[in-house]
């Protein structure tokens, strides 16, 4: 990549730290449910491998613009979903966890693993057909569209502070693609704001203290009590 | 027209052997529901549509409107889309009958990546569709056959032999069919031999011939019930003991091995108290350990002394 600002790097770096910070944070929970409840929840596993995901974005991201592998096909395309490249199949990856996890939520155990088979048949097909990567944007676009409007649903529906916490992140996180879509490039202020918007959030978001549902509190709290009192007699 | 109306007929007496197929395991199934045959049963009747469904497809869009094929560029046929359908089925029926509810969606998806290499880039020099239908349908088979010899299911059996009917059809179809005609004739047979190996299947065939005689041992079983229960019925009025109200025994399927803890009914503790001296045998229905169905000797003490298969 070449004409990089200071903007860019920080850009980088800032997603990189931002997304260990939080997955630390949320490991953290996770090992303090599992001592109150012996148990961690699907959900939060799923939400972990979310945050792992965006972690790999951030260095595949870093990677291209230190240039320790060439910017150039089949390893980057300088566009988000347009084609398979090393930086473009984490955005994949991004959408097959959110559709995932919207048929999680919604109790369609039979789809829940067909975006991971979908996403693996569109990288099989890129290679076995020469190049042919046409319905990626399709499934980038739509799919990731579609999940984040059904987690919205699925949040409100089940009063679910995870789901809602993670449909906030991801939409500040598309707001920033869509701006670099509509022409803006990564030295304007208003898509640095976007990006660290959505990085601040997401530390909130993994520390626990965004929690709009309340009814969602007081179940968790029932859990507790049920988990304790079972341990004690 | 000699030619069409053969292939006609032909084609009515698949659909034909497919209905005698299916009467056996749909009189089983309404007098006792069972819930993976029932699926059994919309898995024949799906498949049967498929192939003859298709069969017809291609007369209406070769003979009738003239066309010729690909029906979508570059390579798409309607025996494709009939074959890999046929194995996306099985596929997602092998699922079900395993277990795996969560990967429903990868025979489709397996399915859909096939019908767009076809549309999409049609025959290259790495036949992935025919490689990994290939791979899929000696899957299928061999775990079917894995799983008829081990389980002595017939049923299990047949579904073997029908993937691998289908198959020796489509290559001969793909590779040795040069014409309309022929092609028609090897979809036709394919969808003859698929139907009458089932019926076989539904009609203990392989059961009774080749792996285990079920019908044998129904027969063998229902008089050991009449005879059990002719005392009840012409005896005294009996109580139940209030005192020995529930007995659990662990049992072991002599065929497969498959255990678990049997809670025996309270007819069957009755009959084994009101005959103290007497060693019982007390029948094990499907459905308890595995599918077999077995029986065993129970002694006064409720103590299991063999089995009977």
């Amino acid at each position: 990549m070449t004409d990089l600002t200071i903007t860019d790097w920080l850009s980088a770096y800032w997603v990189i730290i931002a997304m260990s910070i939080m997955i630390l944070l949320y490991v953290r929970r996770m090992i303090n449910e599992h001592k109150r409840l012996g148990k961690v929840t699907a959900v939060k596993k799923i939400v972990l491998i979310a945050f792992f995901i965006e972690l790999c974005s951030g260095f595949m991201n870093l990677i291209f613009i230190a240039n320790w592998l060439p910017a150039v096909p089949p390893f980057y395309v300088n566009s988000s979903g347009d084609g398979i490249a090393l930086d473009t199949i984490t955005t994949g990856l991004t959408v097959t966890i959110g559709i995932s996890f919207v048929f999680y939520l919604f109790n369609f155990e039979r789809l829940f693993y067909t975006p991971f088979y979908a996403m693996l048949a569109i990288i099989f097909y890129y290679f076995v057909s020469g190049g042919h990567s046409e319905l990626f944007p399709y499934y980038v676009y739509i799919g990731g569209v579609g999940a984040l409007l059904l987690l919205y649903i699925a949040s409100f529906r089940l009063h679910d502070n995870y789901a809602i916490g993670l449909a906030i992140f991801y939409t500040i996180a598309f707001l920033e693609v869509v701006l670099l879509m509509l022409g803006l490039d990564g030295n304007s202020i208003i898509v640095a704001v976007a990006e660290f918007c959505a990085y601040a959030f997401g530390i909130i978001y993994a520390t626990g203290v965004f929690k709009p549902f309340k009814t969602a509190q007081q179940r968790e709290k029932k859990m507790v009590e049920v988990s304790s009192t079972v341990e004690t007699k | 027209m000699e030619t069409d109306i053969l292939l006609w007929i032909t084609w009515g007496f698949g659909v034909f052997i497919t209905l005698v197929a299916l009467k056996p395991i749909v009189r089983e199934n309404h007098t006792t529901f069972n819930a993976m045959t029932d699926n059994f049963i919309k898995l024949m009747v799906v498949l049967a549509i498929m192939q003859a469904g298709g069969f017809a497809a291609k007369y209406f869009y070769g003979n009738v409107l003239g066309f010729a094929e690909p029906i979508i560029a570059k390579n798409l046929r309607i025996d494709m889309i009939v074959l890999f359908g046929i194995l996306a089925v099985m596929l997602h029926f092998t699922l079900y009958a395993m277990g795996f509810r969560r990967h429903y969606g990868l025979p489709w998806i397996w399915y859909l990546f096939i019908i767009v290499y076809f549309i999409q880039l049609g025959n290259t020099d790495i036949d992935v569709p025919i490689m990994s239908s290939a791979v899929v349908a000696g899957g299928l088979v061999c775990l079917y056959l894995y799983k008829a010899f081990k389980n002595r299911s017939g049923l299990m059996f047949g579904i073997a032999l029908y993937i691998g009917a289908n198959v020796v059809f489509a290559v001969s179809n793909q590779y040795i069919a040069s014409n309309l005609v022929s092609e028609e004739i090897c979809d036709l047979l394919g969808f003859l031999c698929g139907s009458v190996v089932l019926a076989f299947a539904t009609w203990d065939v392989y059961d009774r011939y080749l792996l285990y005689d079920r019908a044998q041992e129904r027969s063998i079983k229902s008089t050991w019930i009449a005879k059990l229960m002719q005392p009840a019925i012409n005896g005294p009025q009996v109580q139940i003991i209030t005192g020995l109200t529930q007995v659990k025994r662990h049992v072991t399927c002599p065929v497969c091995k498959a255990d678990t803890t049997w809670e025996m009914p309270k007819d069957i503790i009755q009959l084994r108290l009101q005959n103290a001296k007497e060693i019982m045998v007390v029948p094990i229905p499907a459905d308890t350990t595995c599918d077999h169905e077995y029986s065993v000797y129970l002694n006064h003490a409720f103590e299991i002394l063999g089995y009977k298969i």
